[in-house]
């Protein structure tokens, strides 16, 4: 495009021709006008006759790649719905783009989304930092951000952002009932905490805090870790410095790998509780070695789809089904496929119980949801939200690893309604 | 056309400038963002072409500067209640400050340690300010009122921040443009050409060298604070270290010694991307990376070298098409087009300079 110089021979054609190449490249997708004007649109953009857009942007580059799955697992499944007849009759058009993890691409990607593909809604944002980056502009414009996958506190504070409904278990909720286990174990131990230097980390300690108060265990040491960190060795080194017999982490899959296994080499025996997205069979586990996890805890919502036990469990048979026709290059044994898969699923069911495809009749019915089966959760744990309580997981099962699986120990907990802010 | 082509670059800043103001009134509010954008980005690599270009230092700390002006605007408008277009006044001088401070040590470091130090300001960046999050909000990061025209003008908040970063870039242009021409831009040159022989000279390299690092960390603090201006959300992982190599690529393409290249940067710098999205969600990252490789390989002076180069060619090509036509009155065209001719003017040569 910058071609066009070559024909200009003064300064000022030259440099006017590349301002005008500018110019006129980023126009070249939208009609012109409007950028002056701030007034705003009809209440239901986004939906035709027969088909609704629904936008979304995804770490598909980048040190978090692996959360870039979310897109194209979401894809599959809205295709199957669409190969079905769609939304009361409405295609489901899925438009996305790649932000690198970067904040700032995200929010472009969700202006570009909202302004020029005039999409209906932004759907699942994957983290907490991404999905906070958009909060304002979304919440301005009355934009439904749709089930954002994040658990941090911000994203429960419905007052704040009553546009914003996030898919996830609180971090608060997972550090309550993990604490609330660890209690029934060890009723006065001493807890070192390894966390995201963010919303989540420290939402999760809060949880755990909460649910430590006025018992005989406390916590320790918090240390936290940087996502250019190489190891995080010297910060499980400080943990088991401060004394500690329990450890709670708090990280992404291969950060708990990390740690998972400087406590190995260490020949550290403490009890181990990790947060569900630390404890991927296959992405946190395997890498350490299972004989060298035997014994540790998490808290599970969802099934993991690696683990064996689940092969013939129907719920998943239909979900690789789908995968197998619809996102074959995808590994159906990836937890977070199987996270996006019911993420998707719930926006399908939200569209569809909403009274009408507006904006804010769909962002009433998010804030509105009863779904007592998703294919993907585990026994016992439903989907529920209601005015001023947008967390639609507040029930966790404990497991323990044994041998190459999770198990459940004892029955699911339930904070439901009583997500600790 | 000998006296227009002199008077005319003159008058191209300001044709530029109007061109900008312009554009909402043509294209839409995302657009109107987008230029904004690349406005930001366009400031950011003019500041890596006073450090990598004149003074032949590679930076991979720009996009930290960056950062820092943005969260200077942030904290102060968010904090101190101050109005987000007077915060600019403080990133600059902070920007400057922080150049000096990374510069010192910078000016006796030379090749992959340079690098290593600049690298380290960067990587260290995201986690010194989740550190301060009493003040810049930690990892969610901070949100930023935007400046706002009066309501009753009815103003998009769009066009509004680029009319006001038009102000920022112009002054930055303005001083860019007046240290690439002036004495200080030659020294500089001079001292890069001639590192070991500058002393000998009466230059005192490293000053000049602290200089340009202050400088340009204090270009990229204004483009941070247009950047706080423009996406109203600050956060620590908006400035990473690809930031700032994504932002070296970026100048080399416009053209490192240009200041118009550093507006050719700007757009490569948003524009590709968006374009690539177009293409495939799943590959924009790998095409960018593509897309920057080969530019670089198909145009090594960049976007101001190949305009540059188009121009000469294109003069010669058109003064030997007038000679000719005198020569050859009558017939259909000089046998061989144009083009044929390659002799170079003279005027021309000392033209090209204002591309500089």
């Amino acid at each position: 495009m910058f071609g066009n110089g070559a024909h200009a021979a003064g300064g000022i054609r030259r440099v006017l021709a590349l301002a005008l190449a500018c110019v006129g490249a980023i126009g070249l997708a939208t009609g012109c006008g409007g950028g002056v004007s701030s007034s705003s649109g009809e209440s239901s953009p986004g939906v035709s006759k027969d088909a609704i857009t629904i936008g979304g942007s995804y770490t598909l580059s980048g040190p978090l790649s692996v959360l870039g799955v979310f897109g194209p697992a979401s894809k599959a499944y809205f295709e199957s719905v669409n190969a079905k007849g769609g939304v009361d009759g409405h295609r489901i058009k899925f438009v996305y783009y790649d932000d690198a993890g970067d904040p700032s691409k995200v929010l472009q990607n969700t202006r570009r989304l909202v302004e020029q593909d005039n999409a209906f809604g932004i759907y699942s944002t994957v983290g907490n930092t991404v999905s906070a980056s958009i909060l304002d502009y979304v919440n301005q414009q009355r934009v439904p951000q749709l089930l954002a996958v994040a658990g941090g506190s911000e994203f429960g504070k419905t007052a704040a952002h009553p546009w914003t409904t996030p898919f996830y278990v609180g971090n608060a909720t997972e550090g309550a009932v993990d604490g609330r286990f660890i209690l029934s174990k060890q009723p006065n131990a001493k807890i070192g905490v390894l966390a995201t230097n963010d919303d989540a980390g420290q939402s999760y300690v809060r949880g755990l805090e909460g649910a430590l108060a006025g018992s005989g265990a406390t916590i320790v040491a918090k240390q936290t870790y940087e996502l250019t960190d190489a190891t995080v060795d010297s910060q499980i080194a400080k943990l088991r410095a401060s004394g500690a017999d329990t450890v709670a982490i708090l990280a992404l899959a291969k950060f708990s790998s990390l740690g998972l296994k400087r406590i190995h080499e260490l020949g550290w025996k403490p009890t181990i509780v990790l947060s569900l997205s630390a404890s991927s069979r296959d992405a946190s586990l395997r890498p350490v070695g299972f004989e060298n996890v035997q014994g540790v805890y998490s808290a599970f919502f969802a099934k993991d789809p690696s683990d064996p036990q689940w092969a013939n469990d129907p719920a998943l048979k239909r979900y690789r089904d789908t995968l197998a026709q619809y996102g074959r290059s995808l590994d159906p044994n990836d937890a977070f496929t199987l996270l996006a898969y019911m993420n998707a699923q719930v926006l399908v069911s939200t569209l569809d119980e909403s009274s009408a495809l507006t904006r804010a009749a769909v962002n009433d019915a998010a804030h509105n949801l009863s779904l007592p089966t998703v294919d993907g959760l585990l026994p016992g744990i439903s989907i529920k939200t209601g005015p001023g309580d947008p967390w639609p997981i507040e029930t966790l099962q404990v497991v323990q690893f044994r041998g190459d699986q999770w198990v459940p120990v004892g029955d699911p907990v339930s904070y439901e309604g009583k997500t600790p802010n | 056309m000998t006296s227009i082509a002199r008077i005319l670059p003159r008058l191209s800043p300001l044709a530029v400038l109007a061109a900008l103001a312009a554009a909402p009134f043509f294209v839409g509010r995302f657009q109107t963002f987008q230029l904004a954008t690349i406005l930001i980005w366009a400031v950011a690599i003019l500041g890596v072409n006073m450090l990598t270009g004149f003074s032949g230092q590679i930076t991979l700390a720009s996009g930290a500067f960056v950062g820092i002006g943005a969260y200077v605007t942030s904290v102060l408008a968010v904090h101190a209640g101050v109005d987000p277009l007077l915060t600019v006044l403080v990133a600059a001088p902070a920007g400057f400050a922080c150049g000096v401070a990374v510069g010192v040590p910078a000016a006796r470091l030379r090749g992959i340690q340079l690098i290593i130090l600049t690298a380290v300001v960067a990587v260290a960046f995201a986690p010194v300010v989740k550190r301060l999050d009493a003040l810049t909000g930690g990892a969610p990061g901070l949100a930023v009122p935007r400046p706002a025209a009066p309501a009753a003008w009815g103003v998009s908040v769009d066009a509004w921040v680029l009319w006001l970063s038009l102000i920022p870039a112009a002054a930055v242009w303005y001083v860019g443009a007046q240290i690439a021409r002036g004495r200080i831009g030659r020294t500089l040159v001079a001292v890069k050409e001639l590192d070991l022989a500058a002393p000998a000279l009466g230059f005192d390299p490293s000053r000049y060298r602290i200089f340009t690092f202050a400088i340009s960390s204090s270009f990229c603090a204004v483009a941070g604070s247009m950047y706080a201006w423009s996406y109203g959300f600050v956060a620590p992982d908006a400035f990473p270290l690809t930031l700032s190599i994504t932002l070296l690529a970026c100048a080399v393409i416009g053209g490192l010694t240009s200041v118009w290249g550093a507006l050719a940067g700007g757009a490569v710098l948003t524009l590709t991307p968006y374009f690539l999205g177009e293409v495939s969600a799943s590959l924009t990252g790998l095409l960018f990376g593509a897309a920057l490789i080969l530019l670089v390989y198909v145009m090594p002076g960049g976007v101001a070298g190949v305009l540059a180069a188009a121009r000469s060619r294109l003069l010669a090509a058109r003064r030997s098409g007038r000679a000719g036509g005198l020569r050859v009155r009558g017939s259909a065209a000089p046998e061989g087009g144009p083009n044929r001719v390659s002799t170079v003017d003279p005027e021309t040569q000392t033209g090209g300079s204002d591309v500089r």
